[in-house]
């Protein structure tokens, strides 16, 4: 023995002599195993190791149409970023966007094709005998009724099905489960079109929403947000002003949650509301008044406040209130027709939000039609529901589905009718509802992986290029259909043949430049609109359920959907924005009725509709009002794979499936509720509802806002105690002495953060792209149960109540490690494995931890999560990553072992990777080089990252913003994040 | 660098496919029979379709993230040598040796020293993150 003795060298032989020398590698302490490199035979032009691709494309997770930039390592897709060259997102995306990409790598994906045998079960088959046996189905079934049912589809490949429906003498259906029908027949009741508008949430003074849930389900999300918080947020895109929000309907979604004002109406009398609005504004003249508006007279004078108030349950001077302050606003935006406002009236309230508008001078500059949203393109409910009708009489002998899955959304009925068609094929990647009832599966390529176009409004096409291989031995159904069709080339021949026509030489250059923006973007013209005859209008609601009865609202979850997000585990261990549950349904009973029943959070009810019964569990909530239950929908798959499968309860199954007057489907109906004795600890990840003034959150209210100066310190301050002061004193002058040891006493960056709560909505996007970034393993329900969930970053939400307690809405914070100055974690640490690092960050260093644990335990933010079990270990009992979802895992990032403990470190890659950039380039990092995943997928840009040590950058003004505050500013952790406090339109705004 | 190609630009070295090989030993035979003997080999791997697997000789665990391009810019302007030499500085005379052999233990302590000595970060999370 040369050396001295140490700890280290100790341990080491003791391991090394216990264990056996033929252990040695696997302890980890001799030498690795012996790797082989096997190089390319031909190298790939464009993939360069190390280093990622970057290609444009569109998501096709909902209607909307966002831009993608997909990042690709070594030919497989990592991360989807929004592609900021979109008008729709404008380099966001939202988290079903970012969950896009475990659709892609998804387990449960059918691999090849299938065709049911003669035992009734699937078999593989080639495709060239499934497309040979399908083209002799279809020449057998012609005049017998061809149906091909698709989604949302305004693009080429609709336009080839429809051709080549012509060509077969059949039809082309498309079934949105959340087709706006309300909101399409109300436009044309008040304006003659049934096509959607855009709204211009950025240059509104005013936004009110009529159950529209604009942040989160509604229409665009990702587009709607970014522009509400150019006008919502405080420091939005104006000088200390804001738009206020008030949110009108019986539950508070996430849209609701983000409201100023929250009046809970009873369900189906919003239309009154908005009548009783429009009446004060046009009889007290506080608006220009439109030229026809004579026209409204007698059926505006039928609803005054006095006439309405009662029914709609809310005092005649809020409404005047409301109306005053929205035409004063001088750019009121009032938006309806979200899913879960569908009543059996829902096409008049929308009508009647439409006059509201009209009367407020909105329409035509804030309500702009003529972009004809591909979502309004859709067939309506009762096109699905005649569809059914026939397919149940026999009178369809051939039905395709292609991106719908209305044996989910339609249960039973549709199931049935299917089991009456002669043949049916399904195009779905997935075994979902519809697919298990087909006759045959021919699996289409994923979004990410074909070669497609798409209007998801006028003026915007967006483009849809291959980014990686196709993973399985799956085909596009465009190419199927000109297969089918008898003609030659491929989908994308026919594709690019499409914008041949007029280019000439041109074309080469139009189609690269085109690819790399990912679409032709361009605006459309606004078309005018004109009053319809609206005299008539009938805005009364429903009559509510007997005593018998609940009224229950079956609203969209904001992640899940109509069900397709179910089989994406990140979508379900994302906890809910409003209610933080994970991985199951949930029913919503005000606490009053919950009292009167006697019911916990967790008890389960059953409810049942005259059209189905499902149990849910409980969750007591003041959100809802106590007439009514909500629940979402999304959960009770009987297939679509092992995340989504015998899970919860499909809420459809409580749906009518007859249309209703305007051909559409309610998402309100009655139905009993009774205890059924089970309880189940529902998985939820709130800590508590209520900040109890711990300083954790904190809200100004508008005018306290407007009047702050630089340099104020409006909200509580704890200045360091003086007996305190010496020892802080010397723990930076130690710390500084330690930078000195590595030579660090050069200008070193300190990164931080802030993240402005007047913008964040609790959308949980950041929470997604966290988890896509930085390979963080899902842990399952029965694990979040036990509190093991992994995420980095996690949104809390706390209710804000007016003076009688009643909630008025919500503060989201996202909660993620303060990289502190003077860290609680770091001094505990007996590896030094948690430690400061010389540019500001509270470093992680995996493989020095070795599971103390005493970190996560002296952190006052608890942002520290432990890795209790082996995620990554190949068929473990906790596996996050079955093949082929290992594919998406980020090579930059670390995959942890069981025993290490992790969190956030700032995207340490990202910057690492801009700091060697910037070193290959001579230069400095500049602001804005570097993007966190969180803040780079924010569709309200609500958290800004930098330097906080750089005078110039963005997040050194920001931390420097009077509204900025630290969270638990006492302790004295000295965090690198900034808090801009919420700002909120009341004058004293509450919170629990 | 011709072979490999992405050492000065990515945290990869960049194996050459068989194609680079074969680019310049499509004409390059070999000038002494054991020479003639290793590239017959490469010919044989490109006929048969079939790129070789080699053995890797530096490899670092895991847990360290080693980025090339900031090593080559590094000692290539510091040391005031042409990108040859800084190679050399860690993996020895390649261009020499029969076959590749390790010259450094490339143990962490053996990267510290050097860190150390040219007054570059000696940060954990440079390389451990």
């Amino acid at each position: 023995m040369t050396e001295p003795i140490n700890r280290r060298r100790f341990l080491k032989v003791l391991g090394v002599s216990g264990a056996g020398a033929a252990a040695v590698s696997a302890c980890g302490i001799g030498p690795e195993p012996t790797e082989r490199l096997i190089p390319y035979l031909i190298q790939p032009e464009d993939q360069i190791p190390g280093l990622a691709t970057y290609y444009a494309t569109t998501c096709r997770e909902c209607a909307a149409g966002c831009g993608l930039h997909v990042r690709v390592r070594e030919g497989r897709a990592v991360k989807l970023e929004g592609n900021p060259d979109s008008p729709i997102n404008r380099g966001r995306l939202c988290a079903r966007g970012q969950a896009g990409i475990q659709g892609l790598y998804n387990p449960d994906r059918v691999a090849r094709p299938m065709v049911r045998n003669a035992g009734g079960a699937f078999e593989a088959i080639d495709w060239d005998g499934a497309l040979q046996r399908l083209s002799a189905k279809v020449a057998e079934a012609r005049g017998k009724g061809i149906v091909f049912l698709t989604g949302a589809e305004v693009s080429t490949f609709g336009d080839l099905v429809d051709e080549w429906m012509r060509q077969v003498g059949g039809r082309r259906l498309s079934y949105e489960a959340f087709g706006f029908d309300a909101l399409r027949a109300g436009n044309r009741l008040a304006f003659g079109t049934s096509s959607l508008p855009t709204y211009d949430f950025a240059n509104a003074k005013y936004v009110l929403s009529f159950g529209a849930d604009f942040l989160d389900t509604w229409l665009s999300p990702v587009e709607f947000q970014n522009g509400f918080s150019r006008a919502h947020a405080f420091d939005g895109g104006r000088p200390a002003s804001m738009a206020k929000f008030v949110y009108v309907g019986p539950r508070m979604s996430l849209t609701g949650m983000n409201a100023d004002e929250w009046v809970g109406v009873r369900p189906g009398t919003e239309g009154a509301l908005a009548l009783a609005m429009a009446q004060v504004i046009v009889s007290r003249r506080l608006a220009a008044v439109p030229a026809d508006a004579g026209r409204l007279s007698a059926l505006l004078s039928a609803h005054t406040p006095r006439t309405v108030a009662e029914a709609i349950g809310i005092e005649q001077n809020v409404i005047v209130r409301l109306a005053t302050e929205f035409a004063n606003a001088r750019g009121g935006l009032a938006v309806a027709g979200g899913m879960a406002a569908q009543y059996a009236n829902g096409a008049e309230i929308a009508a009647a939000v439409n006059i509201l508008n009209y009367v407020a001078g909105s329409v035509g500059s804030l309500v702009k039609f003529g972009a004809d949203l591909a979502v309004g393109s859709a067939g309506t409910f009762a096109d699905v529901a005649a569809l059914t009708a026939d397919m149940e009489a026999g009178k369809v002998g051939l039905l395709f589905v292609h991106g719908a899955n209305p044996a989910y959304s339609l249960p039973g009925k549709f199931q049935q009718a299917l089991s009456k068609v002669a043949y049916k094929v399904s195009f779905s990647s997935y075994m979902d509802e519809t697919a298990a009832g087909c006759d045959m599966i021919l699996p289409d390529h994923h979004p990410l992986e074909q070669w497609a176009d798409s209007r998801p409004r006028a003026g915007v096409t967006a483009f849809q290029q291959p980014v990686v291989q196709p993973v399985f031995d799956t085909r596009q159904t465009g190419d199927v259909v000109l297969r089918l069709a008898g003609r030659t080339g491929t989908f994308q021949d026919y594709l690019q043949a499409k914008y041949r026509t007029g280019r000439g030489t041109g074309f080469d250059q139009f189609w690269l430049d085109t690819l790399a923006t990912g679409g032709v973007y361009g605006d459309a013209p606004t078309r005018a609109v004109r009053l319809g005859d609206v005299s008539n209008l009938a805005v009364a609601a429903p009559a509510a359920a007997n005593s018998e009865q609940q009224d229950v609202v079956v609203f969209p979850h904001p992640v899940l959907h109509d069900g397709r997000g179910a089989n994406k585990p990140w979508l379900q261990e994302l906890p809910d924005p409003v209610s933080k549950i994970a991985w199951h349904s949930w029913v919503e009973v005000h606490p009053d009725t919950a009292k009167a029943w006697g019911l916990a959070t967790g008890d389960f009810l059953l409810l049942k509709s005259d059209f189905g019964g499902q149990k849910f569990p409980v969750w007591i909530t003041a959100s809802v009002r106590p007439d009514v239950l909500a629940v979402p929908t999304g959960q009770g798959h009987t297939a679509y794979g092992r995340y989504a499968q015998d899970r919860s309860a499909n809420a459809f199954e409580l749906l009518g499936v007859q249309p209703n007057s305007y051909g559409g489907r309610n998402f309100l109906v009655s139905a009993s509720a009774t205890k059924t004795g089970e309880h189940r600890k529902i998985v939820t990840t709130e800590g508590s509802p209520r900040e109890r003034g711990r300083g954790t959150v904190e809200v100004l209210g508008v005018a306290r806002a407007k009047a702050l100066h630089a340099g104020d310190h409006p909200f509580h301050h704890e200045e360091t105690p003086e007996y305190a002061a010496e020892a802080v004193a010397w723990w930076a002058e130690q710390q500084h002495e330690k930078a000195e040891l590595g030579d660090y006493r050069g200008e070193q960056p300190r990164w931080g953060l802030a993240i402005d709560l007047s913008k964040c909505t609790g959308c949980s996007a950041c929470v997604t792209a966290c988890y896509a970034e930085n390979n963080i393993a899902t842990v399952g329900e029965d694990l979040m149960q036990r509190g093991r969930e992994m995420s980095w970053l996690r949104l809390e939400r706390y209710w804000l109540t007016d003076e009688h307690g009643a909630p008025q809405g919500a503060v989201n914070s996202p909660m993620l490690c303060q990289q502190c100055g003077n860290a609680p974690c770091e001094p505990v640490c007996p590896v030094y494995a948690a430690y400061h690092t010389p540019d500001g960050l509270n470093g992680q260093v995996y493989n020095r931890c070795v599971g103390t644990r005493y970190c996560s335990n002296n952190c006052p933010y608890k942002v520290r999560y432990f890795n209790w079990y082996n995620y990554a270990e190949r068929e473990g009992a906790y596996e996050a990553w079955p093949e082929p979802l290992s594919m998406l895992l980020n090579p930059d990032v670390t995959v942890r072992e069981k025993g290490v403990m992790e969190k956030c470190t700032f995207c340490v890659q990202r910057i690492r990777g801009a700091q060697n950039q910037a070193r290959l380039e001579d230069r400095n990092v500049r602001d804005g080089d570097i993007v966190t995943a969180c803040q780079q997928s924010c569709p309200s840009d609500a958290i800004v990252f930098g330097d906080l040590n750089d005078r110039r950058s963005r997040v050194y003004q920001l931390a420097g913003n009077p509204r900025g505050y630290h969270v638990l500013a006492g302790l004295n952790t000295k965090p690198a994040i900034t808090y801009l406090a919420r700002v909120v339109a009341q004058d004293t705004p509450s919170h629990g | 660098m011709y072979c490999h190609y992405s050492a000065s630009i990515a945290s990869e070295p960049g194996i050459p496919s068989l194609q680079t090989c074969i680019g310049c030993h499509q004409l390059v035979g070999g000038s002494t029979p054991s020479h003639q003997a290793e590239i017959r080999k490469v010919r044989d791997a490109w006929r048969e379709r079939k790129p070789p697997e080699w053995i890797r000789i530096h490899a670092l665990p895991g847990f360290v993230r080693f980025p090339h391009m900031r090593h080559i810019k590094g000692l290539g302007t510091s040391l005031g040598v042409e990108a040859n030499a800084t190679c050399a500085t860690c993996h020895g005379d390649v261009k020499t040796m029969p076959q590749v052999s390790l010259v450094a233990t490339l143990k962490m302590g053996w990267c510290v020293r050097c860190h150390v000595q040219n007054k570059v970060s000696r940060d954990c999370s440079v390389c451990h993150y």
